[in-house]
């Protein structure tokens, strides 16, 4: 996971191919210290995702919360149309986070 | 008891004090330093700590444990004691100042703390109702009016405006210890027969009914640790874990160089005597407390076996038996094979050497004894040893915990007692799989009996695994216990479960969840899906039928105002069949690359039903034949069949 800092105070954190269970912790840290620099936009970067599960949710609801608290938008974004889309479909999470499929 | 520290309110006239002293003679709840009895509670009189014995007569209870919450609490022992009149207890609303105080105080984590104050209200309401006030044959015969309850609640606060009964006192005790806090309710009533009680409930759960007296009992067993009366039943006792079990500090907590020098066991031996007198010396000086000794590996073993030391120090060349074919027994018995073994050796040759090590040594340590090497040496082996042996007992602990938590948890699912009944009363034959990834399953699946026309399912899936989600559901299955009365009602059945997880849950986790309820005579399936994988529908010559409605916001993220739930309905025909999965078995990976989607898991389970075989088992077996193992993540599985004729 990586964090890019894109210059218009927008921040982004490029997810691993995986995001589950086992990114919790990396996960919850780096938006805790995005959060810390109150940027206008959080975008969390799917492009090289291929598989999430249902901590991955939490994880995002987590992000969520923290966005809110300092009124910064939060952004989903280069979301493959396949398992990823179909799973936060089928949460209805796209009637709670800004989600942009793969160009 | 020392009665001087007895505090009595100045506005406490001497008539009323009487039943006080009447108490403390006959000892009743032995307070564990002292007591205060109050009526107007004056917060300058609470110089005490949580450890005092608080008597209160009046009606403010609430200021009263606000107060307490400023105060640094015990690490262990009594947290805190009440004695109240029952009419102020139930005006108070004590349980709910309790449970945040003891959230506040971070005796208890969010889950816990709910079940906590679920069951202190059930205790303090039983001992009110049943105890003092000897309700218990008429709040049933209120229980069989419509609206009985609320009626009831009238007739018990009518009650409690009589002295007689208003002044009887209930004691609380909330007490730490061993990582649980145990809290008891003591109330002043006959006591009843409760063993009779605790046996009807027991069955009550297996019929998996909740009518009648035995309901609360039910969820209490179900949802606490250590249930139970005494007193002949005046008193009721239950435990939940509390936040910060000192067990599993004590298992982990670092070990000072001084402990390990006064506790820990040396044996030294060597076949001249002015070797052992040497080191023996050298230990000594540097703190050691526990040598033995022995002359010879014969007597080495011996000892060896007799005291368990810690470390055996031995020289190689000795009469009798050599300290290589010591070493080879100690290995070989279970009694010594752990203890670690270093040679003293004269010998440089290095075959020698590694003759010691494949014999099971850890380490030599050169003749002529060089004493800081030695003293270096025998100190980091200690070490590591009693390191070893603390991380062996606290996995050994935690493994033990782990398989108790999962008894439990297979506990929840419904036996093949129920699952016959299904069979005979509804011709509904209910199959159900659980696999869970981690010792612990995040799932959450059952199917029971709402009348003799109705079965409901639920398949539900809080986010993560391991023992966080574990505990919710079991969380999950005392509420639905507790909303078994609209269980016929998907909507209110779900709006009342999503507020409830919403309250309880923390930001990041939640379940998706499927409920239906099937009516058994027309075939009328109810549902609500709230971001469960789609149910899949095959009729009875098992071809795919259109899906059920499957999209929807997970439990326990927004109140269920909020939430657009919406109950849908499908009808099944005879010998028509359910499936129900989690996601693990669309999101594990089969020998290392693709993932099973919906058709392929739709063309299998039609072949499964053309050959007439039981489907959920089916899908297992092909399932386990290439999914890539350890799951990731947990599967449950449930297939339902709905034979009419």
């Amino acid at each position: 996971m990586n964090i890019i800092e894109n210059g218009d105070n927008s921040t982004s954190i490029i997810l691993d191919d995986s995001f589950d269970f086992e990114s919790h912790k990396t996960f919850r840290d780096m938006v805790k210290g995005i959060i810390s620099k109150r940027p206008e936009k959080l975008i969390i970067d799917f492009s090289k995702v291929e598989y999430i599960d249902s901590s991955a949710l939490g994880m995002l609801m987590l992000a969520r919360q923290e966005a809110n608290t300092i009124d910064c938008q939060m952004k989903l974004t280069n979301i493959e149309e396949g398992h990823t889309l179909n799973v936060l479909k089928l949460v209805k999470f796209d009637t709670l986070f800004d989600i942009e499929t793969k160009a | 008891m020392d009665i001087n520290h007895l505090h009595f309110d100045r506005n406490i006239p001497r008539s009323e004090r009487k039943p006080f002293y009447d108490l403390m003679t006959e000892g009743f709840g032995a307070p564990e330093k002292s007591i205060l009895v109050t009526k107007e509670l004056d917060k300058s009189q609470l110089f005490f700590t949580p450890l005092y014995h608080i008597y209160l007569i009046g009606d403010q209870v609430s200021e009263l444990i606000e107060h307490l919450q400023g105060i640094k609490d015990p690490e262990e022992g009594t947290i805190l004691t009440i004695t109240a009149s029952c009419a102020a207890l139930y005006k108070a609303g004590i349980p709910e100042h309790i449970e945040l105080y003891l959230k506040q105080q971070e005796y208890l984590d969010h889950v816990h703390a709910h079940t906590f104050k679920l069951a202190l209200q059930e205790s303090v309401m039983n001992a009110i109702e049943h105890g003092n006030l000897g309700l218990s044959s008429e709040k049933n015969k209120f229980a069989q009016k419509p609206d009985g309850l609320i009626l009831f609640h009238k007739f018990v606060e009518e009650k409690l405006k009589e002295e007689e009964f208003g002044n009887k006192l209930v004691t609380i005790n909330v007490h730490l210890a061993e990582g649980l806090l145990s809290t008891s309710v003591e109330d002043a009533g006959e006591g009843f027969d409760y063993r009779s009680v605790m046996k009807s409930s027991r069955e009550h759960a297996k019929e998996n009914s909740a009518k009648g007296s035995g309901r609360g009992i039910d969820i209490m067993l179900r949802s606490t640790i250590h249930f139970g009366y005494d007193l002949g039943g005046k008193r009721v006792k239950f435990a939940v874990p509390a936040l910060n079990r000192p067990e599993i500090s004590k298992h982990l907590r670092p070990i000072s160089t001084e402990e390990i020098k006064n506790t820990s066991k040396i044996l030294l031996v060597d076949d001249q005597e002015i070797n052992i007198i040497q080191m023996k010396e050298f230990l000594i000086r540097d703190g050691y407390k526990n040598i033995f000794t022995a002359s010879d590996g014969i007597e080495a073993v011996k000892v060896a076996v007799n005291q368990q030391p810690d470390i055996i120090l031995m020289d190689i060349i000795m009469p009798e038996m050599d300290g290589f074919e010591a070493c080879k027994r100690l290995k070989m018995a279970e009694a010594t094979s752990d203890i670690p073994v270093l040679f003293l050796s004269g010998l440089t040759d290095s075959g020698n050497r590694a003759q010691g090590y494949t014999l099971g040594a850890v380490d030599y340590i050169n003749k002529p004894i060089d004493r800081d090497e030695f003293l270096a040496r025998t100190f980091v082996h200690l070490q590591n040893g009693l390191q070893r042996r603390t991380m062996r007992s606290y996995s050994e602990y935690i493994r033990n915990e782990l398989q108790k938590a999962r008894l439990f948890q297979k506990s929840l699912l419904p036996d093949d007692h129920q699952i016959k009944d299904m069979i005979d009363t509804h011709k509904t034959h209910i199959d159900m799989a659980m696999i869970s990834c981690d010792e612990l399953a995040g799932d959450y699946i059952s199917a029971y009996e709402i009348d003799d026309e109705h079965l409901a399912i639920i398949m539900a899936d809080f986010t993560g695994h391991g023992l966080s989600a574990a505990l919710h559901t079991i969380w999950l299955d005392a509420i639905l216990k507790e909303l078994r009365s609209s269980a016929y009602d998907p909507m209110k059945l779900i709006s009342d479960l999503n507020d409830n997880l919403y309250n309880v849950l923390a930001v990041e986790q939640f379940a998706t969840c499927f409920y239906g309820v099937l009516n058994t005579k027309s075939g009328e399936l109810k549902y609500i899906s709230a971001g469960a994988p789609e149910v899949l529908h095959f009729d009875s010559k098992g071809e795919l039928q259109k899906p059920l409605q499957a999209a929807g916001l997970p439990l326990g993220i927004i109140l269920s105002k909020d939430l657009g739930l919406k109950a849908h309905k499908v009808t099944l025909y005879a010998n028509d069949t359910l499936m129900l999965y989690s996601d693990a078995l669309i999101e594990t990976p089969h020998r290392g690359k693709n993932m099973w989607d919906k058709a392929y898991i739709t063309s299998l389970s039609e072949r499964i039903l053309s050959e007439e075989k039981p489907l959920l088992h089916g899908i297992r077996k092909a399932f386990y034949r290439s999914a890539d193992l350890p799951l990731k993540d947990d599967l449950s599985l449930m297939t339902l069949e709905w034979k009419p004729k």
